[in-house]
């Protein structure tokens, strides 16, 4: 049960989107999605949509496996379709009890749900061909000039490649120690609230003591091999940006002209 | 009475780019009364395996049959049968130490029992002499936080949690892993005693994970070898141990006191079979020496 989780749900591949610079990308995603809040007229976001689907296919990941990124998010987009769907006032199409729902609030909430659905999907494209290691070193990279102004970057990306780093070990090990105290006689599913929250306790004491003594342990090893911050460190693989990024970047500012093209065209 | 697999699948993950079949129709019977030594190289599917045979884990495809009992079927009566499972199938996790979580080595102990409905006299009844079993003194533990323990003596509290639900099986993963020789030795004695049935205490069917195929040889009546999750061989140790090539190719070794015997019979020596430790091996040597003598042969 606890397998089905996926944290750092990098998928290995060597798509153009797998090769880019993670900086770069990490950058035009962020563009990206300034673009999505900024062009809100419905031919760009035909344009926007149509871009999203042609990286989605390039990425060589699954369709499916994309599309599922959606799945923990879809009862937020349908709330949100139905607030607008009943909240825009405009030509009422059908009464349904005391809201009017309206063509306008569909057109609305049509256009909301696509922002949020590709907002979702471009941010899952990032990690399903990024892996873990390479995002943590872009985001080291793009905060160490903000050094100056005590951000301590490197700190904070060893502190998020650790953390990625065990959450599979810790999955692993909660698993293990549910179905130990399972074998004892717990049982999960079953009891009131108060029950079930006592049940917690067997599991979270056991899951601590390790956490702790993993700490300690990696810690200790750190220090062994003279680990002693960010100071005058070198990475074995250092980013290096390359022909495509620039393609890359280059396109992107294309299809920016071509979104406000669009964009003030129809406003 | 006996646990059964039939045809038993199980595959992590389904559906996902992780996804890996651990377990590929296994089929297999686990008489009550009985010491059965599982052995398989890393990830062979050992530890997939023995999750079976309490419902902890439900088999992708196939059965598990508890005392005749299917433990698998996915509706209410199913699930009360693997609850009732869990009671007769004890099942000690690799590193069972990890599990402990109370202020008390007594309190600890009386987790597994106290969820099975029991309080009182009776409960402290248990407590006491599932700590006896476990080789560990109640009134010197008893009181006693289970973290400032030695290692292997968090273990035998462990154990102790496991025993004092007082199940007819008792499934035990690489007990000894990470114990040092001398706690290694007593722990295997502890196991050989709970078979027997000591201190008013029926005797217990054994499921045992293990490296040591000493300690198999020693002690099992029945050896299951696993293969990339595949059953490869099954049967008694003595028989198993003689099928060195499909062993190599499971990533094991025969233990040292057969291949030592079986270098003896090539050299001409004739070693009766059947010895399974040290002091057995060295009365069949004897013996062998002796017959050699008389036939004037050296
Ligand atoms: N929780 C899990 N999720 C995914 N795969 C697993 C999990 N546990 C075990 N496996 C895989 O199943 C196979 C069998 O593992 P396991 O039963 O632990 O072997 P063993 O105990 O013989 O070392 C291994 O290849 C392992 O990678
Ligand atoms: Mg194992």
């Amino acid at each position: 049960m606890l397998s089905s989780i996926t944290i750092g749900q990098y998928y290995p591949g060597n798509s153009l989107l797998h090769r880019l610079d993670p900086r770069v990308k990490l950058l035009l995603l962020l563009a990206f999605m300034v673009e999505i809040f900024v062009f809100t007229a419905a031919p760009a976001y035909a344009v926007l949509s149509a871009m999203t689907l042609l990286l989605m296919l390039n990425s060589g990941v699954p369709l499916k496996i994309i599309m599922g990124s959606l799945k923990p998010l879809w009862w937020i987009i349908a709330f949100t379709f139905l607030i607008h769907l009943c909240s825009t006032p405009g030509d009422a199409f059908a009464q349904v009890w005391i809201f009017a729902l309206t063509w306008e609030g569909a057109a609305r909430g049509g256009l909301i749900c696509l922002r949020l659905v590709l907002l979702i999907l471009l941010s899952s494209l990032l990690t399903f061909t990024t892996s873990p290691l390479k995002l943590t070193d872009a985001m080291e990279a793009l905060l160490r000039p903000f050094k100056g102004l005590g951000v301590p970057a490197h700190e904070l990306a060893m502190m998020m490649t650790i953390a990625l780093r065990f959450v599979p070990t810790l999955i692993e090990e909660t698993d293990r120690i549910m179905k130990a105290q399972q074998s004892r006689g717990v049982d999960f599913s079953e009891g009131s609230l108060l029950k079930r929250a006592q049940n917690m306790v067997p599991i979270l004491v056991p899951l601590f003591l390790s956490a702790f003594r993993r700490a300690d342990d990696l810690a200790l090893a750190m220090e062994a091999r003279c680990y002693r911050g960010g100071e005058g460190r070198t990475q074995m693989k250092a980013l290096r940006v390359s022909q495509i990024d620039f393609v890359a970047v280059g396109a992107f500012l294309l299809l920016t002209v071509l979104l406000a093209a669009l964009y003030f065209y129809t406003v | 009475m006996s646990i059964e697999l039939k045809n038993v699948s199980y595959t992590y993950m389904p559906g996902t780019p992780m996804e890996r079949q651990a377990l590929h129709d296994i089929s297999l019977t686990i008489r009550e009364g009985t010491f059965t030594a599982i052995a398989g190289h890393t990830g062979s599917g050992k530890s997939t395996l023995i999750q079976h045979l309490n419902g902890l884990l439900q088999p992708t495809d196939g059965t598990v049959l508890v005392d005749g009992v299917n433990i698998n079927a996915r509706d209410r009566q199913g699930r009360g049968a693997a609850k009732l499972a869990r009671g007769s199938v004890g099942m000690v996790f690799q590193y069972p130490e990890q599990q402990l979580f109370e202020e008390t080595v007594a309190a600890d102990v009386a987790f597994g029992p106290r969820n099975q409905g029991l309080s009182g006299e009776v409960l402290e009844q248990r407590v006491r002499a599932a700590l006896a079993l476990a080789g560990l003194d109640y009134e010197a533990f008893g009181n006693q936080s289970p973290f400032q323990l030695s290692g292997g003596q968090k273990r035998r509290v462990a154990i102790a949690g496991v025993l004092a639900m007082q199940p007819r099986y008792l499934v035990l993963d690489e007990p000894t892993a990470g114990l040092d020789p001398r706690g290694r030795e007593a722990l295997m004695e502890t196991v050989a005693r709970l078979r027997q049935g000591s201190g008013g205490c029926p005797p217990m069917t054994i499921i045992f994970v293990s490296h040591s195929m000493d300690d198999i040889l020693r002690l099992a009546d029945e050896l299951i070898v696993l293969d990339r999750g595949r059953l490869v061989l099954s049967g008694s140790p003595e028989v198993v141990f003689r099928e060195k090539d499909i062993l190599r190719k499971a990533g094991l070794e025969a233990p040292e006191l057969t291949v030592l015997l079986d270098s003896l019979r090539a050299t001409g020596l004739p070693v009766p079979a059947g010895a399974r430790n040290r002091r057995e091996a060295a009365a069949a040597i004897r013996q062998a020496l002796l017959s050699h003598k008389e036939a004037g042969l050296c």
